[in-house]
């Protein structure tokens, strides 16, 4: 990956890759919404199962390794199959295939785009979609500033828990949650009002230029 | 009001930071908690705790974040889940109710629960806050969600989602033991 050092790779694991990766994911996302009113458009059985088989086409173009893929969607396989026997006994079992096909394509759909296009590139996605809400009041850049801090924190936060856990062991609360994350709650207020405070002295400015009267 | 810059900055960082405790929550390994025998995740708990630390707005934008940034396919979902297809699953609904069940839990918090003298009925109250919002908002989202997604009937999907009430309810007792404590110590955290 580039651009954001550190950075977990999306849902996969490693750099996308892949012909799909090459598409822009504005397209990819516009893709997935008409897709997502497609599947529930077609009636016609072989219509369904064609598109279902472009669907795993699409999660095999991916290059990501089967076991992974499987081991991401044993979840979604099993809500698939107790819909397929609940919606089969209580319906139809044409109504239980429609149903199950149209959620597994449209998930494999999802997946497929999500392996395919970097972290970085969707958050720029996100912020792009975000920049309107400025006319209504709202500071985009405030809003990539979160989106960008809580990245970088969690991490962080998770080995504060993970510590945190260990010490209260020896005091044999380790199964205590309000021992764990009391703890772990005033560390994280306290560190919050170290970085507000390290932002500020360091003028990091996210409003816009023209807000600067009312601070000034 | 007019916000100051610092007031402004330290908004952002509680919700920032905030957001990433919920989604370290949903990555910790899971946790038995007193009488139970199955192990929970502390996912939805964080979600509780983001509206009822942070009120409604600030809490609701915590949830934002992490629902975002699921989708964008970091893997932060209990269990390493992540990605558009979790959204567009069955599950999906139940992420969606998050954000407006952290501001429910918030506004009640802020508004209500947390004013109360008497420490016992505090307690209860932020107790019925979590429960209102972090279950009854989040599931009022969830099961018509798993119903559309799947095609089962609203009342199969209630049935299906009564499951995760008893550890719900068990998360609800823990965020308000968290909330109620942490308050005490930092009184000024709802003011801004």
């Amino acid at each position: 990956m580039t651009g954001t050092p550190g950075l977990v790779p999306a849902a996969g694991a490693g750099s996308p890759s892949g012909p799909l990766a090459a598409i822009p994911a504005g397209y990819k996302f516009g893709f997935l919404f008409v897709a997502g009113i497609g599947v529930y458009l077609l009636s016609d059985l072989v219509a369904q199962i064609v598109v279902f088989a472009v669907a795993v086409l699409a999660v095999l173009l991916t290059r990501v390794p089967v076991i992974s893929l499987l081991r991401m969607t044993t979840g979604l396989l099993i809500i698939v199959g107790v819909v397929f026997v609940t919606t089969g006994l209580k319906t139809s079992w044409a109504a239980a295939t429609t149903a199950c096909l149209r959620l597994l394509t449209l998930c494999l759909f999802a997946y497929a785009i999500s392996l395919t296009t970097r972290f970085s590139e969707m958050l720029a996605l996100f912020e792009a979609a975000l920049r309107p809400t400025r006319r209504l009041g709202l500071n985009p850049e405030q809003m990539s500033l979160a989106l960008a801090m809580t990245v970088r924190f969690i991490p962080e936060i998770r080995n504060r828990y993970l510590e945190i856990r260990e010490a209260q062991f020896a005091r044999g609360l380790q199964n205590s949650p309000v021992a764990v994350i009391v703890p772990l709650i005033v560390r994280t207020l306290e560190a919050a009002q170290e970085i507000s405070a390290a932002i500020d002295a360091r003028c990091y400015d996210s409003e816009p230029p023209t807000d600067r009267r009312a601070v000034r | 009001m007019v916000q100051t810059r610092s007031a402004t900055t330290q908004n952002t960082v509680l919700v920032a930071v905030f957001a990433a405790v919920i989604a370290a929550l949903g990555i910790v390994p899971p946790i038995t908690v007193g009488v139970t025998p199955v192990p929970i995740t502390l996912q939805t708990l964080g979600v509780m705790l983001a509206g009822a630390l942070l009120g409604a707005w600030r809490g609701m934008l915590s949830a934002l974040i992490v629902v975002v940034l699921a989708l964008a396919g970091l893997p932060i979902l209990a269990g390493g889940r992540g990605g558009f297809g979790v959204f567009l699953g069955p599950t999906g609904g139940y992420l969606l109710g998050w954000i407006f069940g952290a501001f429910v839990v918030g506004l009640l918090v802020q508004r209500w629960a947390i004013r109360q003298d008497n420490v016992v009925v505090r307690h209860l109250c932020v107790g019925a806050a979590a429960i209102i919002g972090g279950i009854g908002v989040v599931y009022a989202f969830g099961i018509p969600w798993t119903s559309v997604s799947t095609g089962l009937s609203l009342g199969t999907s209630f049935t299906g989602s009564l499951v995760f009430v008893p550890g719900d309810l068990l998360k609800a007792v823990v965020a308000t033991l968290i909330a109620v404590r942490v308050h005490s110590g930092y009184s000024r955290l709802l003011d801004a």
